[in-house]
Formats: structure tokens, C-alpha cells, sequence
């Protein structure tokens, strides 16, 4: 097995809205290796982007996350701070979203909004100082994220013996803060000296060469511009070692641009968003996302707004930089087609619970929950005409979470059991479990329906087909 | 297999103008197509967006005045000239969006009677009646009829809109993308309803998207547009088979199946319009075999002719 990037733990969030609580995700547990692609499925309301929002921290306001962990990197990303999450958001996890056209700002050039984020993290100055003094201030941070964390349960809870628990450990928490508070200050002029003495050096040495080459200048005049621009560029290269010049930027966007496959670059860089089409915006928001380098990226349906030729190219464009990057992906949508194209691993999500999880290969051939049956039987299918198989009824109203199984009144094989006790996750295989009744010893063996059988055989021959075609 | 013509398509253009003077600027959203709709098919229109398959669909109804061409529908030419209300009634549409389309601030009852109210019924009593007959066929309840469009959610808005357009008794519906801003799982319940309505009734539709998996499932017959025109038509197992114009088999080689498998295997055609050599001679849609055309000049037809004879492929 991979090393695990990322390890979700009994996630549970609510919103609280005028109605009461709507429990939007109750309980979800996944890990995800490096370099895999996760694809989470299910139908709107079903959780998935919620839980994608959570783990790159851009709930809204009036959600809360009642228990469970995020794991990534040694941190728990369900209890940081959102100063500290500037930290994470974008540079180690990007998101690209469905909407190309409203995630990008309409009055602002292409160019600057790829720039915007290189130019804001591009002070190296300050990058290295907070580097050497980053275990004081992860020791400092720390401490706040919990008085934060504890603060905001105080907010939550209704309960006043729990209040006075929770403002006694805050009290606990303070002398210890303001000990972390001075330690870092400390630690933050060190580095600075440290950081000056060198940014000095650098400078002395850059001036001493433009001097020198300015005597040049006075002395001989044939090659004038080019020691002029000789000059220049050291210029810029000494302000490049302090921060990320706008000239930088625009290389390394255009490079970037580029990679994503928006022809003649340099010109779009000037470029407002109205100007691109849905496809080439698409990239753009990519191209955004990557210039930040991040090892985990969400794409939260984005394809789903573009047709299939356009959503062909940005599949295979995101597949392509998955493999030069070593990216991990986390894949959410609803279209079965998209998954089987994408994912290495796919979870199946229903009334914010993952129902079935399992490598492509399993859930597709061998799937096991009634409602990943039907969510595959209701895809309209290339290779016959019957009768689509729509699930009954609507999803569960989240105010009021159904006992037992969620998906029970919409499941033709339901059982008594179903009803009352939630079914528990059974494993099928090394890779594969499913949380449905069906899988216990003692329940009826009804296995795959013939529909699907029969589906898959037919897609296998249409596989058999198109290889000998090839 | 079909026998009457209910809507008879040539020529038709609708060109939009923008500016005037040396900055005017003509768009050819569609530039000439051609086709019958018979009595009780699904006509399915596909191509890529920008292609002007919703401009053909709104130019047939008369949402956009056309620029150009003929329709004929049930026999009388509609494409020029004054209104017929009354067989224009006959011709009804489904729309895409099904928040957008239906007025937030009027009940289903008021928005499913707007179509009978026009058409001159009074009686308030046979209007109930006939709104909560429609309701159920289309699956909901009678009791809905006093409620808002916000309080549904997106199938059965759409369920909405699809009873609005049944209940004047329509004998053609053209639905434009009814299914694509719905959920797999309600996808299938709306597409399931279409083709009940369509065998209880005898509806023709002429149904407009963009994804090729439900069209190859639920028409009869399909055209493929790019670009103002139509490349290819056949019937829905022949295109899929044969597809002959270079732009059908990269629009089909695009789309996934869920199976991850063929998903491995498949291979994605691109289309360069260059590929066509047409300084000699224009194009015209031309018919290969009894019910496919395909858009190529004579030198093409050959080349796909032979393709057809050989099984093999072309590019």
C-alpha cells in the first residue's frame, strides 16, 4: 500500500439553519494513497461537496463539524485555525470548481488573476523568516487553533456545566500561550537578522558587479545596450531573490498557460474571462490552481457544465497533469461515464454517508449496495433500449435523518432490519466494503440483478469490440 | 417504418446581426438545414454547444423570426407570415432549465392553465379538471396544483414544464435538453415519463442535446449539427454503427461509459475541419445508403461509399 496523504476520520458536519439542524454528512471514513484518483459519486444533497469543502476549509458560516478528523500531513484540518489554513488552502490543496465562468472574476484580466496568488506568496523575504522560526510558530498556532476550537463549542452548546468546562481549559490554555508568544516573537528577530545579513550579501555583490559594469560602460561604447541590459537583468535578478517580480509572474504564467493547453499565451495573458469559451476558461482555473504547485487537487464537478468534447479534452487534460505532477485527486460528480474514466477509487455517497467504497474494477463489476444497483441501472445505456431504472422517490430530508438504513424506503430489497439499525460496513474484498444488510450471513442472497448482469456482460463484449478495433 | 411527415425542414437560416455599418457583424447560427420529422419518432438533435441546435429548435417554434427557409408543419408552411394560434397550439416546448422557465410567482395551477386559458377555455371547472388529469399522468398529485414551483425540487419541476406542454394536446414537442440539469437518478425517471407520454399519446418529439448516450437510448433518429449545419443523419443504430463524417466519430469517440475497461481502451478521435478539401467543390448533404445522409462533395462520397462496402475505416 501507498503512503496515505490523507485520512478521514468519522467526519460529521451540520448546518444550522432557521429549521434546526441539517445533518449534511453523518460519519465519513476514507483515506487516499498518493497519486491515486478518488472519485466521490452520488446525487445532489448527497454530501460529496460538502465534505470536499471541508477539507479545504471553505465551509459556509453556519456550518459546524461535530466530530471526526482530517488528517493531511500531521494536522488535523478540521480543528486549524483559518489563519493558519491560508497556509494549506491553494498551495497544498487546490480546488477547481464547476462553474468556470463564476469562479473567475469577470472585470479582472486573465493574466493578473493567475499572477494574483504568485505575487502574494512570492515574498521570499518574509517566506524565510517565517521558515526558520516555523516550529515556534506551528508550537504558538497550535495552542490558538484550540482556544479558537474551544471558543467556538462555547458558541454551540447549549449546555452550561460544558461552557464552564471548556472556558476552564481556555483558562488552563493562557499562560502557556503567552509563554509560545514570546518564544516566537523571539525566534522571528533572530531569523530576521539571519535573513538581512544574507539579502545584504546578495545585495552588496549584485551592486558591486552594476558598478563594475557601469565603469565599463563609461569607459567603452561599442557594445552599450548590451551591458545595459546586462544591467538590468541583474537588477532584476536581485529583486527576484527578495520576492516574485511581475516579470517572473508573467513567465511562469505564460509557462503554466501553456501547459494547459491555451494556445498563443502572451496575448491571452491580457485577456478578460467574457473573452474564452467554457472549455478554455476551465483550463484557466486550472492553470490557476497549478500555479501554486499543490499535491491535492479537488475538482468538484468540472465538467459537468461543458459539453462532451470540451469535457473530453479537460479530462484528459487533468489525467495528463495528474501523471507529470504526481498529483492525488479527489473527483466529485455524478456522471458514472466521467468516474469510470477517472477514478482508481470510487466511493458511493448517499444521505451523507459513503454506502460502498472500492477500487473502479469492484463497484462497477461487482457491486454490492441496492443503491449503487440502481444508480447504476438509471444511466441510459449505448447498448440497449429497456427500460431505465429510476429510483423512487426522493432523497431522505436531511432535517430529520431516516433510522436504519438511509436508503430504505426507496430500496425494493429492503429488509425489517433496514428500518431500524443502520447497517455496519461489511468488507467484500481486500479493497471493497459496503455498508447494506444484504451482505450479512444471514440475510437472503440476492446478489447483482440480472439487468446489471446482463449490462456488464454487454459492456465487456463492447469492450472486446472496440480493442479488436484497434 | 414511419409513414406521415409532421414538420418538413429546408433551408432554414437564422442568421443574428450585431452593430451596423463597417462593424456589422453576422453570425450564421444556422446556415441551411434540412430534414423531416415523421409521425410518432424522437428525433434527436445533437452537437456541441454554439452548434445552433436550440437556435433550430427555437427558429421551427417561432421564438426567433427566421432569417431564411421553409417549415412546413402538418402541411402548411409556418416559417413566414401571420401566426396560426390554432395550429401552432399543436407545437409545444420543453425547456432546459427548469428553475429558469416556470414563473416563480405564479402556482402550477396558473402556470400549467396559461397554455388552455389562451387557447380561449373559460370554464374554470373543466380547467381544474384538466390540470389535475394532466398532474397525474405526469406523475405528481392533484394537490400540488396550488403550490410554487420553488417547493419542488428539479425533477418534478420538470415534471412541470412536461405538463404544461401536454395539456394542450400537442402533437410535437420539441425538447430542448430537458434532462441535462438533472441528477442521473432523476434523468432517468424524466426520460422514462417522455417515452410513456410518447407511446400513450403518439407524440412526436424532437429532442436537443448534447449527451450521446441518451440520445443512442431514447431517439429514433439523429442529426448531427456543427457549426450551423448538419454533417451527418441517420437513423439512431446506423449512426452509431456507420458513423461516415470525420466530426460524428469524434464527437462519438468522446463520450464515457461507465465502465472503467472500455473506459481504458477508448480512444479519442479528434476533428480538424481542415481535413476537408473543399476548394473544387461545396458540399452538399448527400444520401449514402436508404436514410443516411451525410454532408460531402463527390470526391468525399466515394471515399465514405467505399469505407461503407469494405467495413473499413476511413480515418
Amino acid at each position: 500500500m501507498r503512503k496515505l496523504k490523507l485520512t478521514i476520520k468519522d467526519l460529521t458536519i451540520s448546518f444550522r439553519t432557521i429549521n434546526g439542524l441539517v445533518r449534511a454528512v453523518r460519519g465519513v471514513n476514507f483515506g487516499l494513497e498518493e497519486g491515486e484518483t478518488l472519485a466521490i459519486v452520488g446525487e445532489s444533497g448527497s454530501g460529496k461537496s460538502v465534505t470536499a469543502k471541508a477539507i479545504i476549509g471553505i465551509l459556509a458560516g453556519n456550518a459546524i463539524i461535530d466530530q471526526g478528523s482530517i488528517m493531511y500531513e500531521g494536522e488535523d484540518l478540521a480543528k486549524v485555525s483559518e489563519r493558519q489554513f491560508h497556509k494549506i488552502r491553494g498551495k497544498k490543496i487546490g480546488m477547481i470548481f464547476q462553474d468556470p465562468l463564476s469562479s473567475l472574476n469577470p472585470i479582472m484580466k486573465i493574466g493578473k488573476q493567475i499572477t494574483e496568488g504568485m505575487i502574494l506568496n512570492g515574498n521570499h523575504y518574509q517566506n524565510k523568516i517565517d521558515d526558520l522560526a516555523a516550529r515556534e510558530k506551528a508550537a504558538y498556532y497550535n495552542v490558538l487553533g484550540k482556544i479558537e476550537y474551544l471558543k467556538k463549542l462555547i458558541k454551540n452548546t447549549k449546555d452550561d456545566s460544558k461552557k464552564k468546562a471548556y472556558q476552564a481549559e481556555i483558562k488552563e490554555l493562557k499562560p502557556e500561550k503567552r509563554g509560545l508568544k514570546q518564544k516566537y516573537n523571539k525566534a522571528r528577530k533572530s531569523a530576521k537578522v539571519i535573513v538581512d545579513q544574507e539579502w545584504k550579501a546578495e545585495k552588496d555583490r549584485v551592486n558591486g558587479l552594476i558598478s563594475q559594469l557601469k565603469a565599463k560602460l563609461k569607459i567603452s561604447s561599442e557594445d552599450k545596450e548590451k551591458i545595459k541590459k546586462e544591467i538590468e537583468d541583474l537588477r532584476e535578478n536581485l529583486q527576484r531573490f527578495k520576492r516574485v517580480t511581475k516579470k517572473e509572474a508573467f513567465e511562469r504564467a505564460v509557462k503554466v498557460m501553456e501547459e494547459v493547453g491555451i494556445p498563443d499565451p502572451e496575448k491571452r495573458f491580457y485577456q478578460y474571462p467574457f473573452q474564452f469559451s467554457g472549455g478554455m476558461r476551465q483550463r484557466i482555473v486550472i492553470a490557476i490552481v497549478l500555479t501554486a504547485n499543490p499535491d491535492i487537487l479537488i475538482c468538484d464537478e468540472p465538467t459537468t457544465a461543458l459539453d462532451v468534447t470540451i469535457q473530453a479534452q479537460i479530462l484528459e487534460l487533468i489525467n495528463e497533469l495528474k501523471r507529470e505532477r504526481n498529483l492525488t485527486v479527489i473527483f466529485i460528480t455524478h456522471d458514472l461515464g466521467v468516474v469510470a474514466n477517472m477514478a482508481d477509487r470510487i466511493a458511493v455517497m448517499y444521505a451523507g454517508k459513503i454506502v460502498e467504497i472500492g477500487r473502479s474494477e469492484d463497484v462497477f463489476y461487482n457491486p454490492q449496495h441496492p443503491y449503487t444497483w440502481v444508480l447504476l441501472g438509471s444511466t441510459p445505456d449505448i447498448t440497449s433500449k429497456k427500460k431505465l431504472t429510476a429510483i423512487p422517490g426522493t432523497p431522505p430530508d436531511m432535517l430529520y435523518p431516516p433510522e436504519g438504513d438511509a436508503f430504505a424506503a426507496r430500496n425494493k430489497y429492503a429488509m425489517k432490519i433496514d428500518f431500524v439499525e443502520e447497517p455496519p460496513m461489511f468488507k467484500v474484498s481486500e479493497t471493497h466494503y459496503a455498508a447494506t444488510w444484504l451482505l450479512h450471513k444471514d440475510a437472503p442472497k440476492i446478489g447483482i440483478p440480472n439487468e446489471l448482469k446482463d449490462r456488464i456482460e454487454r459492456m465487456k463484449n463492447l469492450t472486446k469490440e472496440v480493442a479488436s478495433d484497434v | 417504418m414511419f409513414s406521415e411527415v409532421v414538420l418538413k425542414v429546408r433551408d432554414l437560416k437564422m442568421h443574428f446581426t450585431s452593430g451596423r455599418g463597417k462593424r456589422k457583424h453576422v453570425v450564421k447560427a444556422v446556415d441551411g438545414v434540412d430534414f423531416d420529422i415523421y409521425q410518432g419518432e424522437v428525433f434527436g438533435l445533437v452537437g456541441e454547444s454554439g452548434c445552433g441546435k436550440t437556435t433550430t429548435g427555437r427558429a421551427i417554434i417561432r421564438l426567433y423570426q427566421p432569417t431564411g427557409g421553409n417549415v412546413e408543419f402538418l402541411g402548411k408552411p409556418i416559417a413566414q407570415g401571420k401566426l396560426d394560434m390554432e395550429l401552432m397550439k399543436k407545437m409545444q416546448m420543453i425547456f432546459q432549465d427548469p428553475i429558469a422557465s416556470l414563473n416563480p410567482r405564479m402556482t402550477v395551477k396558473e402556470i400549467i392553465a396559461q397554455g388552455l386559458r389562451i387557447s380561449g377555455l373559460k370554464d374554470e371547472r373543466e380547467i381544474t379538471e384538466n390540470v389535475h388529469n394532466v398532474l397525474r399522468k405526469v406523475g405528481l398529485l392533484p394537490e400540488h396544483a396550488s403550490r410554487y414551483p420553488h417547493e419542488f425540487s428539479g425533477g418534478q419541476r420538470q415534471r412541470i414544464g412536461i405538463a404544461r406542454a401536454i395539456i394542450v394536446k400537442p402533437s410535437f414537442i420539441i425538447a430542448d435538453e430537458p434532462i441535462s440539469a438533472l441528477d442521473v437518478s432523476i434523468q432517468a425517471q424524466v426520460i422514462n415519463l417522455l417515452n410513456d407520454l410518447r407511446e400513450e399519446f403518439g407524440i412526436t418529439i424532437m429532442f436537443i442535446a448534447h449527451d450521446l448516450s441518451v440520445v443512442k437510448y431514447f431517439c429514433d433518429r439523429v442529426a448531427v449539427m456543427y457549426y450551423g449545419k448538419m454533417v451527418e443523419l441517420a437513423t439512431n443504430d446506423e449512426l452509431f454503427k456507420n458513423p461516415l463524417h470525420p466530426y460524428t466519430r469524434s464527437l462519438l469517440s468522446a463520450v464515457p461509459l461507465p465502465d472503467p475497461n472500455y473506459e481504458k481502451t477508448r480512444k479519442r478521435i479528434t476533428y480538424n475541419p481542415n481535413v476537408h478539401n473543399y476548394n473544387q467543390q461545396k458540399p452538399t448533404l448527400q444520401e449514402i445508403t436508404e436514410g443516411h445522409f451525410v454532408l460531402a462533395n463527390d470526391e468525399e462520397m466515394t471515399k465514405y461509399k467505399r469505407s461503407l462496402d469494405d467495413g473499413i475505416k476511413v480515418f
